[in-house]
Formats: structure tokens, sequence, C-alpha cells
């Protein structure tokens, strides 16, 4: 839905809540709620209303713990019947000649020589895809009391677990804290993860959901400032091609440190957010590295309709644009939304300025509808839209 | 990414992998469809041997886990020759077993005595009802997923949650009071 010149429509978001058209009673309301936060298919909105929900209700709140404690215990796996099961079905395969052979792989027959590296170096990489398919897979499937074959996955170097364009997916972390990966976006951690410190390194825009856990904090380094929580909700985008790297905190306490700067640390309070420029490095040199260069800011709420936060609206696969925005800068989220490129050939028209949002839209009525006020031509080729006069 | 090892590599060890991580939850879910072990262990390992036989398309596959289930559910139907019928599966009079419920001893917050507590409600839900909850809890189907496997709406799947959620986090509500010592301890 697009708006423009101060034209108002209905908010999609509001919308959206009367459509459920059911009221229910508080309990049900908790039920219903608890089970979406803990399966993992809460949103945001979801979330902060189980958080109301419970606030003054500590039996609640324990029965919350609980179930995240059960919802954790991890599946026993059937690793030997599930092994014998294997050989009678590679049996079965071979009885009915399929070309099967265990192991070798069937390009081995060839020996080239001098490519054993490059053998060994993709039984490492092959490995090492075997170890994150599991951690993908889920905590479901690991079980603490490894047969020492399986030992053979645990894979020494990091966790990394990324997006591509126009895919934002959720991942829970081995402490059962949540996070939503936007698009274009990549987190890593160590196997070791939780032992003394949860720490991620992040490219690209996380939202956090982080389980509460005050002996072991949880750290979020990017290429220029580090998170620290103990326990919260909050929003961190940090993509090298933007010009600033924002962490916005939606409730509890955060504090944000940044790199090459001991004395920037900032404690935001819920509904704020810093912004630090991404060529900080630069400006340090400039002004010296002892005065702070950064302010806490409010977060930006939509004005159409006062619940969604746009910091983190793409959460909820909304893409919200303020006033403010040129319609280049609005191409650019569209890009990571959609998996698209882009371009204009023509710069005035990428400096209008344009509010909005998009929800449901595909990227054709996207730019149908961006086409009705900006008057513009579009040719598609692949993955790129380039946009003319 | 064992997906891909499988189709880039004809990799037998990576195919192993995926055999040994998805076997013990495709049978019992073929189970629960056509009431049979046997049958549901040859259609699981059925699904398996086109998995392998056409594995040079395994890296188009989006999502793995949920094009296995998918693929078993659809042999199942095909077995109990009942494609044309798109209603919800019947997936009555078999009984659903829950691998991750047990007492780990180094879970200090979750007691014998509670885990059982747990095991009665679960039992006493409807099996479509416990069906679902595993699906979720231990196979990690999202609930549009879930909704796509068995007919249902995701709706329902969400209704069908509540309802589990809400008998196990009655079952052990009495033992909050323990938990609180333990919690306030820290």
């Amino acid at each position: 839905m697009i708006f423009f010149n101060g034209f108002r429509g209905k908010s999609l978001g509001l919308m959206s809540l009367m459509n459920t058209g059911t009221f229910y009673m508080t309990a049900d309301r908790f039920w219903e709620l608890l089970s979406k936060k803990i399966s993992g298919e809460a949103s945001v909105g979801e979330l902060n209303e189980l958080e109301k929900l419970t606030l003054d209700k500590p039996d609640w709140k324990k029965t919350e713990e609980a179930l995240s404690l059960l919802w954790q215990q991890s599946v026993p796996s059937l690793h030997d019947e599930a092994a014998q099961a294997f050989e009678v079905h590679v049996q079965k395969m071979q009885q009915l000649t399929v070309g099967f052979h265990q192991g070798e792989t069937v390009h081995s027959n060839v020996e080239i020589p001098g490519k054993n590296n490059d053998r060994l170096r993709a039984r490492t990489w092959l490995i090492t895809a075997v170890a994150m398919v599991i951690f993908v897979a889920g905590v479901f499937v690991l079980d603490r009391k490894m047969s020492p074959r399986q030992k053979v996955l645990v894979n020494p170097r990091p966790v990394s677990l990324s997006t591509k364009s126009g895919s934002p997916s959720k991942i829970q972390l081995p402490d059962g804290s949540n996070v939503w990966l936007n698009a274009s976006s990549e987190l890593t951690y160590d196997k070791d993860f939780g032992k003394n410190l949860r720490e991620v390194s992040l490219t690209g825009e996380g939202f956090f959901d982080v389980v509460r856990d005050p002996e072991h904090p949880f750290i979020i380094h990017t290429k220029v400032i580090d998170v620290k929580v103990l326990g919260t909700q909050f929003n961190v985008k940090a993509y090298p091609e933007d010009s600033y790297t924002e962490a916005s905190l939606i409730r509890g306490s955060l504090e944000v440190t940044v790199n090459n700067r001991p004395n920037e640390k900032h404690f935001l309070k819920p509904n704020q957010k810093v912004s630090v420029p991404n060529n900080i490095d630069r400006l340090s040199e400039k002004i010296g590295k002892t005065r702070p260069l950064i302010v806490a800011e409010p977060l930006t709420y939509y004005h159409m309709d006062s619940t969604t936060i746009i910091e983190t609206s793409w959460v909820d696969n909304k893409l919200v644009f303020q006033e403010n925005e040129t319609f280049s800068e609005v191409a650019l989220k569209m890009d990571r939304r959609y998996g698209v490129h882009i371009i204009f050939s023509d710069e005035e028209v990428g400096d209008q300025r344009i509010y909005g949002s998009f929800t449901e839209e595909t990227i054709d009525q996207a730019l149908d509808a961006l086409r009705e006020v900006f008057k513009f031509n579009y040719k598609k080729i692949g993955n790129d839209i380039i946009i003319t006069q | 990414m064992l997906q891909q090892a499988i189709a880039c590599f004809d990799d037998t060890q990576a195919y192993k992998q995926l055999f040994l991580l998805f076997y013990p939850s495709l049978v019992p879910f073929a189970v629960s469809i056509v009431k049979s072990k046997e049958l549901a262990e040859e259609i699981v390992s059925d699904v398996f041997m086109t998995i392998w036989q056409k594995r040079q398309q395994l890296d188009k596959v989006d999502n793995l886990k949920f094009y296995l289930f998918t693929a078993v559910k659809n042999r199942c139907i095909t077995h109990l020759n009942d494609s044309k019928n798109k209603t919800a599966i019947n997936i009555d009079g078999v009984s659903v077993e829950f691998r991750s419920l047990y007492h780990d001893p180094e879970q200090k917050m979750i007691s014998a005595e509670a885990i059982n507590k747990i095991r009665t409600a679960i039992q006493d839900l409807p099996p479509r009802c416990q069906l679902i909850f595993k699906l979720v809890k231990e196979e990690g189907l999202k609930y549009k997923e879930v909704a796509e496997l068995l007919h249902l709406s995701v709706k329902t799947i969400e209704n069908q949650m509540s309802i589990a959620f809400r008998k196990i986090g009655t079952a052990i509500n009495y033992k909050l009071h323990h938990l609180a010592s333990v919690f306030s301890e820290n």
C-alpha cells in the first residue's frame, strides 16, 4: 500500500488485527500466544502481547519457563536402529540395481594425480556441510550421548548461518534464543557458544529475542559496534553497503560499544536506538577518539499506524518507509526484500521522496504501485530492474 | 548443504547421513497414516531410493525436510488408494510416540514426576492433536508445513497447538511452586 502526498488510507496493521474478528478470554489467548512463541511461530506483535499479558502474572511466567525448558529437551537419536535400516535399504537398492556403491564416490573411479588435496578439501567441506545441516535441522536431532561415529561430525570451525536476498528466516540458537535473520545476512557462532559467553557475529540484519541468562551475557559483534545484553528483544542492522550500523532496543536493556573507541559506550532504554556511521574510523581520525560521537535516539513509529515500529517492521514481513526517504533508498530495501537489483538509469526518479508500506505485494505489484505515483518505466532483465523515465 | 554433497559429488556418505537423520522421524509419521510398521518402512525406503535416483536435482529442493515428509505422505496416500480424497488424513488408532519426553538428571528444572505428568497429559490428547504437537516439537516443522502435510488449515494447527500447551501447562502447574524456588536461588 502506497501513500502519497498526504493521502490517508486504512492502515494494514490495524485491519489485520480486526480481521480476526474474535475476542478471546485472556487465558485462551495466553495459551495460543505461548504455544506460538515456543514453537517459533509468533510475530513480534504477538511476542509483545504475550509479554504484556504475563507482566503481572508470575505463575504464567513460570509456566512459560517450564514449557520452554521442556521444548528444548533434545530428541535422542535412534542411530543404531537407523543404521540397521540403512543396511537393509542399501541391499534393496543393489537388488534393484540402483547404482549405489557405498564407501566410494562415483567420481573417485577416475583418479587424477595431484587431485588428492582437492578431494580432501571436498571431504572437509562435506563434514562442515553435514554438521551444519544437523545444526540447521535443529537441536532436536542432536543427542548429548552421541555415539563415537557421530562425533566425527562435530565441527571445530564456527557455525555459520546465512540468508540469500529476498529470504529472511528464523533461527533458534542452542540456548533457546530466537533470531530472525533478514535477507542477505550472515550469523556466525563458535561451537562453544554458551559455555562462558554467548557470542555471535553478524553481517546484515537480525532481530534477536534473547533468553535471559545473567551468567552468560549475549554479545553480538559487528564490524563497527559490539552489542551486549543479558536477555531482551532488539534489532541490529549492520549491512556493509549501508551508511549506518544500528542497534534498536524493544525491551530490557542493552549496551553498545563502538569498536576502537573505548569511550563510546551507550546504554539503551526500551524504544531507543543508536546509529553509528560505518565510516566511523575515518571520522575518528578527524575529531579524535575521546569525544563521544553518538547519541541515543527514539525509535521511529510509522505515522500511519502508531503500533508499527519501523526498525523492526521487516520481521513481520512489512516494508515500511517514512516520509523523508527517497525512492532510491526505498529501492535498496526492496532489493533485499525481493531479491532483486533496482538500477536507476535516471537519477531524478530516484531522488523523489515517498512514504508507505508493502506487506503482501509482489515485486510487480509494488513496482506498479510506485509507478502510479512516479510515472516511470521499467525493464526486467533477470534479477535486474532498470528504471527509466 | 548435505543435499548439495549428494547432488554434486554423488556422495554415498552424505546420503547415509541424510538417511540416518530423517529415517527415525519419517517412519513413525508414515505409520500414523498407513497404520503398519512394515509398510511404513518400505515407503520411507522407497522415498529414499527415489532421492538417490534423482540426486542431480536435489540441490533444487528448497526445504529438504519438508520435501521428505511430503514425499512420504504422498506415497502413503497412493498406497491407501486414496489420492483423490483431499480431506484430512485419518490418523486415528495409532499411538504417537514421543522421543523427547524423558527425565534428564542433568536437567534439574523438570523432575521425573513432572515428566510423567506431561506424558499422561499428552496421551490424553486426541491422536490428531498428538501428531501435530509431535511434528512441531520433535520434527521442527512449521505450522504451515504441518497444515499442508495433514490437509488442515493453519488456524487448526494453531488451535490444536494451544490445546496441547494448555493441557501440558496445566498438568505441570502444581510443580511451579517447586520451580519458583529453584529460580529464586539464582
